[in-house]
C-alpha cells in the first residue's frame, strides 16, 4: 500500500503534467476517490435526527458544532456493500459550494495524487451511478479508482439534498 | 486636505435620516396654537444639524433645502412669526423633499430639481409673508444679515489680550508659563504684557496671529484656571461690521447699529457703545465678544460662546446676562464686567442647556449679585452655579432623549454574536446534562461552577438577543403622519392614540412590520371610521380614534390596531363572497367571516377611493404576517368598531417549544400554537367510517394528527388512548396532534434546516437539544393543513 502514496511533488514533475489529490474512501469491495479540497473533515459515525419522507440513503441531520447537517449513505445510495453502522464506519464531512453534507463510507483509505493521465474516462454503462456524476477510472497499480465529481453529484436533483429549485 | 469624505457618507446619510425622522415627529406633535419653544428649537437643531453635515460633505442642495427652512423656523422660534398650520405642511413636504434629495446622494433615485424648487418657494413665500403680519417687528439686524451666504468671511482678529491666573505654586507656575509660552508661540507672537505680583493675580499675555478665540482657548485651559481666562481682541477691536456669513468672525462695534450676527458659526466680537445697537442673533454656533450694555444680547444665540463685557458696572448689566444666558443653547459665556481694567477674579459659571459660562464679577459688590441672579434663575442647572468649580471643568451635556449613547454595528456581527452564545447555551446544557450523574459531594465544586456557568450563560443569552430589539416606537412613529394626512385628504377627523411604544420587538421583525401595519391603519381610517357628520348621527363624537397598541404576552408580542367606527359588515362580507363565488353560508362565525376580507381581492368598498377599495393589501398583510410566524385576528361589532390584532413572535431566531417524543425521536412544537395537551379516553375518541380520526374535546370535534403516521416513525405508540393529544389551534382552525409523551418545554435556537439541506413539509426548522442531538421543529400549519387533505385518504 506504501507505494501507492504518490508523492505530490513527485507528480508534478512527472510527465503526466499537473496532479490532483484525491481522497480514496471503500464502498464494499469498490474503491471511490474524490477531490479532497471538497473534504471538511473525517469523523465517526453518530446516529443522525432522521427526517420524515425521505429516500432511504438519507439518514437525517447531525449537529456539526452547531450547525445542522445532513446525512448521505452512499452505501445505500450507490447500492454496494452492507449499510451497517460499527464504531469503524467513517462520515466525510464535505463543503459543496456553500453547503455542509456528511457522506457515510465504509472506511477512508488514503490521498493520492492522480496525474490527469492516470484517469481514463469511464465508458457508457448501466449502473446506479449515473456515469454523468463519474469523472473517469483512475488506475494505481492493480486498484481501479472510481473518480466521483462529488460536487455534481451532490447537488444533483436525484440526491433529493437541494430544493428542486435551487437544483442545477 | 486630501481626506476621502466618502467614508463618512454613510454616517451622514443615517444621522440626516435620523433628524429628518425626529424633525417630523416633533413637527406632528406640535401645537399649532401654542408652541412649545423646546420643540421648536429641537426642529430647528435638526434642520440646523443636517444644514451642517450636508454643508460639510458638499451636498449643496440640501444645505440649500435646509437653510431656508432653517431661517423660517429660527423666526417662528423667536415668536416674529405666528406658526401656522400651512407651515407645518411645508415644513413636512420640506422634510419629504430632503428625504428624496438623500436618497438621490445614496444612489437611490433621482431628486426632481422642480420639487426642491418648489418648496423652496414656499418655504420663501411663508418667511416674507408671515414677515409682514409678524407680531413682533423684525430688528433691522436680521434684515441687514438676511443676505448671507453671500457674504466673504471677515478677517479674524489680529489678535487677543489674554488674562489668565495660572495653577499651582510659584516654581510649578514657572514651568506653565513656559510650556504655555511655547504653545501660544505656535499660535502667534505672544508677549506678557503684565507679570503679576502675587500667583492669585491674572497675567496678562498679548498674542497677535491669526487664530480663533477658541483656539486660544483651548491651549490656556490646559494650564490656567479656566474660570480666570478671559480672551479679548486686541486693543480697541477695529471695524468690522458684519459677522453674517457662515464662520464669519465679525468685530462687532458700537457705529454700526445693524450689526447682528444672523448666521451659524458667527464668531462675533461685538463692542458697541450705543446702547440701541441690535441683537447680536447668531444663530449657530457665535462666538460672540459682547461688550454692550444692551438688554437682548445674544438672546437666541444657539451655541454661542459670548464674552460679555459691558463697560460700565451700571444698572443695565444684569438684563443683558440674563437674556444671554437665557436662550444659549450650549453657550459659551464669558460674563466680564469691567469698571476699569480690572480682571475677573472669582468667576460663577452660568449653566444654560450645556453652557459654560464665566461671569467675572466686578468688585463692586452691589452689582455683582444682581449680575449673577438673573442669569441663574433660567438656566437648567441652577444649583450649578452656586460652585464655581464646576465652570471650571467642562460642563457634562445632558443626555439627549432618543439615546446618543450609541454605536452602530453592522447587524451580521450581532447575528454571528447570537449564533455563537446559542452554541454556548448548547454547549452549557450538554455539560450540565453530563454532570447530572456524578456525585454532588465529591464534585461540590464543579457543580457549583456548572450552575454558576448556567446563570451566566443565560444572562450572556438575554443580553445578547436584547441587542436586536427595538422599541416599536421606531414604527409607530410614522403613523401619525399618515393618519394625518390620509384623515385631511379624507375628511375625517381622526385622533391617533399610541400605546405602549417602548415595547421592544427583534429589528428584522420590526422591518418587516411596518407594511402591513401601516396598511391595517389606512385600512381602518378609510373603512372603519365614519365621516363626522355620520358619526354625530349616530350619536358619536364627531373625532374619531384610532388606537395602535403593543404589548407582550406570553412570549409573544401583540399589536392592535382598532377603531371606534362602523365595524364590519357581516352581511356585506359575506353578499361579496357569494358574489365572488367562495365558499361560505350564513351559518359561518363571525370569526371565519372576518377572515375573508383576507382572501386576495376582496374589498366590500363600493367605489375605488385613492386609499383603498381595489381589494389588493389585505391578502397581503396577513401573507407577510404569516411568513413572519405570526398571525392576524379580527374582532368587530357593529357600530362600535374593529380590532385587528396582529400576534408576532418575539424574534425569529428563539422559539418557546413543546418537545414531545414519537418513537424515539423529538420534536419540537412551537409554544404559540399549542391550547392544551390532554389524555384521550375511549369516549372521546369518535370514528369516521371505522377509522378512528376525531376526537370531541368540550363539544368540538377535531381531526386527529398522528405524528407517527405523518412521518412514518417506526415503533410509536399506535393506541389514541395510550398517548398524548395535544390541542393545537393555527389560523383559528384546531387539530389534535397525536404523539408518544411530552418530554419539556424549553426555549430552542431555530437553525435552518435549509441551509445545508432542503424544506421538508410539516417541519419548519430544526435545533439542538442538550445532549447534542438535533430536533426538528413542527410546522403546525402544514400539520393541520395535512390532517384536512388526509382525512378523506384515511377515511
Amino acid at each position: 500500500m506504501v507505494q501507492d502514496t504518490v508523492n505530490p511533488q513527485a507528480a508534478d514533475a512527472g510527465e503526466g503534467g499537473f496532479a490532483q489529490e484525491y481522497l480514496t474512501f471503500t464502498l464494499g469491495p469498490e474503491e471511490y476517490a474524490i477531490d479532497i479540497l471538497k473534504v471538511q473533515e473525517i469523523r465517526g459515525y453518530e446516529h443522525p435526527t432522521s427526517i420524515a419522507n425521505t429516500p432511504s440513503f438519507i439518514k437525517g441531520v447531525i449537529n456539526l458544532r452547531g450547525t445542522i447537517v445532513p446525512i448521505v449513505d452512499l452505501r445505500i445510495k450507490f447500492g454496494v456493500g452492507t449499510a451497517e453502522y460499527t464504531p469503524f464506519t467513517v462520515v466525510i464531512i464535505l463543503n459543496i459550494g456553500s453547503r455542509v453534507v456528511g457522506i457515510v463510507v465504509d472506511g477512508v483509505s488514503d490521498v493520492t495524487a492522480l496525474r490527469a493521465d492516470q484517469v481514463r474516462p469511464a465508458p457508457e454503462f448501466a449502473a446506479t451511478v449515473d456515469t454523468r456524476y463519474i469523472t473517469g477510472l483512475g488506475t494505481l497499480g492493480e486498484r481501479m479508482l472510481i473518480v466521483v465529481d462529488i460536487e455534481k453529484l451532490m447537488l444533483s436533483s436525484e440526491m433529493a439534498l437541494v430544493d428542486e429549485a435551487a437544483a442545477s | 486636505m486630501a481626506i476621502d469624505m466618502s467614508q463618512f457618507y454613510q454616517v451622514f446619510f443615517e444621522e440626516a435620516g435620523e433628524h429628518l425622522a425626529n424633525m417630523e415627529t416633533l413637527l406632528l406633535g406640535l401645537d399649532v396654537a401654542d408652541p412649545d419653544s423646546e420643540q421648536l428649537n429641537a426642529i430647528f437643531r435638526a434642520a440646523h444639524s443636517i444644514k451642517g453635515s450636508a454643508g460639510t460633505f458638499g451636498f449643496t442642495d440640501l444645505a440649500d433645502v435646509t437653510h431656508i427652512l432653517e431661517n423660517l423656523l429660527d423666526r417662528i422660534r423667536k415668536g416674529e412669526l405666528a406658526l401656522r398650520e400651512e407651515m407645518i405642511d411645508a415644513f413636512l413636504d420640506a422634510g419629504d423633499v430632503l428625504k428624496v434629495l438623500l436618497a438621490a446622494h445614496k444612489g437611490d433615485g433621482e431628486a426632481d430639481a422642480g420639487d426642491v424648487e418648489a418648496i423652496c418657494a414656499r418655504l420663501r413665500d411663508l418667511t416674507v409673508a408671515g414677515g409682514t403680519a409678524a407680531a413682533t417687528p423684525e430688528p433691522p439686524a436680521a434684515t441687514a444679515a438676511e443676505p448671507a451666504p453671500a457674504a466673504e468671511p471677515l478677517p479674524k482678529p489680529a489678535g487677543f489680550d489674554l488674562y489668565f491666573v495660572l495653577d499651582g505654586d510659584e516654581t510649578a507656575v514657572g514651568q506653565s508659563l513656559d510650556s504655555l509660552m511655547t504653545e501660544l508661540g505656535s499660535l502667534g507672537s505672544a508677549r506678557i504684557v503684565t507679570r503679576p505680583a502675587a500667583p492669585e493675580q491674572p497675567w496678562h499675555v498679548e498674542l497677535v496671529g491669526d487664530v480663533e478665540a477658541d483656539t486660544v482657548r483651548g491651549a490656556l485651559e490646559f494650564l490656567a484656571r479656566s474660570d480666570s481666562i478671559r480672551i479679548l481682541p486686541l486693543g480697541a477691536a477695529p471695524g468690522a461690521t458684519l459677522a453674517d456669513a457662515d464662520g464669519a468672525y465679525g468685530f462687532f462695534d458700537s457705529e454700526t447699529p445693524a450689526a447682528g450676527g444672523q448666521d451659524d458659526d458667527a464668531y462675533g466680537f461685538f463692542e458697541p457703545l450705543s446702547p440701541q445697537t441690535a441683537t447680536a442673533a447668531g444663530d449657530g454656533e457665535a462666538y460672540g465678544f459682547f461688550d454692550p450694555p444692551v438688554a437682548e444680547t445674544a438672546d437666541s444665540a444657539d451655541g454661542a460662546y459670548g464674552f460679555f463685557e459691558p463697560l460700565p458696572a451700571g444698572t443695565a448689566t444684569p438684563p443683558v446676562v440674563a437674556s444671554a444666558a437665557d436662550a444659549a443653547d450650549g453657550a459659551y459665556g464669558f460674563f466680564a464686567e469691567l469698571p476699569a481694567a480690572a480682571p475677573a477674579v472669582p468667576a460663577k459659571p452660568a449653566e444654560g442647556d450645556g453652557s459654560y459660562g464665566f461671569f467675572g464679577d466686578i468688585p463692586k459688590p452691589e452689582a455683582a449679585p444682581a449680575a449673577v441672579v438673573p442669569a441663574v434663575a433660567k438656566p437648567a442647572v441652577p444649583e450649578a452655579a452656586a460652585k464655581p468649580e464646576v465652570g471650571a471643568k467642562r460642563a457634562p451635556v445632558a443626555p439627549k432623549a432618543g439615546g446618543d449613547a450609541s454605536i452602530r454595528v453592522g447587524v451580521e456581527k450581532v447575528d454571528q454574536l447570537i449564533n455563537l452564545v446559542g452554541e454556548l447555551v448548547i454547549t452549557q446544557a450538554m455539560l450540565a446534562e453530563s454532570a447530572s450523574g456524578v456525585d454532588p459531594v465529591k464534585f461540590e465544586r464543579l457543580i457549583d461552577g456548572l450552575a454558576q456557568l448556567e446563570r451566566n450563560t443565560r444572562d450572556l443569552q438575554e443580553g445578547v438577543m436584547s441587542i436586536r430589539m427595538m422599541p416599536m416606537s421606531v414604527v409607530f412613529s410614522r403613523f401619525p403622519r399618515v393618519v394625518r394626512e390620509l384623515s385631511q385628504k379624507l375628511g375625517k377627523k381622526v385622533e391617533l392614540k399610541m400605546i405602549g411604544e417602548d415595547t421592544e420587538l427583534d429589528k428584522s421583525l420590526i422591518e418587516r412590520i411596518t407594511d402591513p401595519l401601516t396598511h391595517l391603519v389606512r385600512n381602518s381610517l378609510d373603512h372603519g371610521v365614519e365621516m363626522p357628520e355620520d358619526r354625530v348621527a349616530k350619536g358619536k363624537q364627531p373625532t374619531g380614534t384610532i388606537t395602535l397598541k403593543a404589548y407582550h404576552q406570553s412570549g409573544n408580542i401583540v399589536i392592535e390596531v382598532g377603531d371606534d367606527g362602523a365595524g364590519l359588515n357581516r352581511q356585506k362580507i359575506l353578499g361579496k363572497a357569494k358574489e365572488r363565488g367562495l365558499p361560505v353560508h350564513d351559518q359561518m362565525t363571525d370569526q371565519e367571516v372576518w377572515q375573508l376580507i383576507f382572501e386576495a381581492g376582496f374589498s366590500t368598498a363600493d367605489q375605488i377611493t385613492e386609499v383603498s377599495g381595489r381589494g389588493v393589501g389585505m391578502d397581503v398583510v396577513k401573507k407577510n404576517i404569516t411568513a413572519m410566524g405570526g398571525r392576524v385576528e379580527i374582532q368587530s361589532m357593529t357600530g362600535i368598531g374593529t380590532r385587528m390584532t396582529v400576534k408576532l413572535p418575539l424574534t425569529l431566531a428563539i422559539l418557546d417549544g413543546m418537545s414531545v417524543a414519537v418513537g424515539r425521536e423529538i420534536y419540537i412544537v412551537p409554544l404559540g400554537y399549542v391550547i392544551e395537551s390532554l389524555q384521550a379516553d375511549r369516549s372521546m375518541v369518535k370514528s369516521v367510517s371505522g377509522v378512528e380520526r376525531l376526537l370531541q374535546v368540550r363539544g368540538e370535534y377535531l381531526p386527529v394528527v398522528a405524528l407517527h403516521e405523518v412521518f412514518r416513525i417506526p415503533g410509536a405508540i399506535a393506541n389514541l388512548e395510550d398517548g398524548i393529544m395535544v390541542i393545537l389551534e393555527a389560523d383559528g382552525v384546531k387539530a389534535a396532534l397525536f404523539v408518544d409523551a411530552m418530554v419539556g418545554q424549553q426555549q430552542v435556537v431555530i437553525k435552518s434546516l435549509e441551509s445545508n439541506y432542503r424544506k421538508v413539509s410539516g417541519i419548519s426548522g430544526a435545533t439542538i437539544m442538550g445532549d447534542g442531538h438535533v430536533a426538528l421543529i413542527l410546522d403546525v400549519t402544514a400539520l393541520i393543513g395535512m390532517a384536512r387533505s388526509a382525512l378523506p385518504a384515511a377515511a
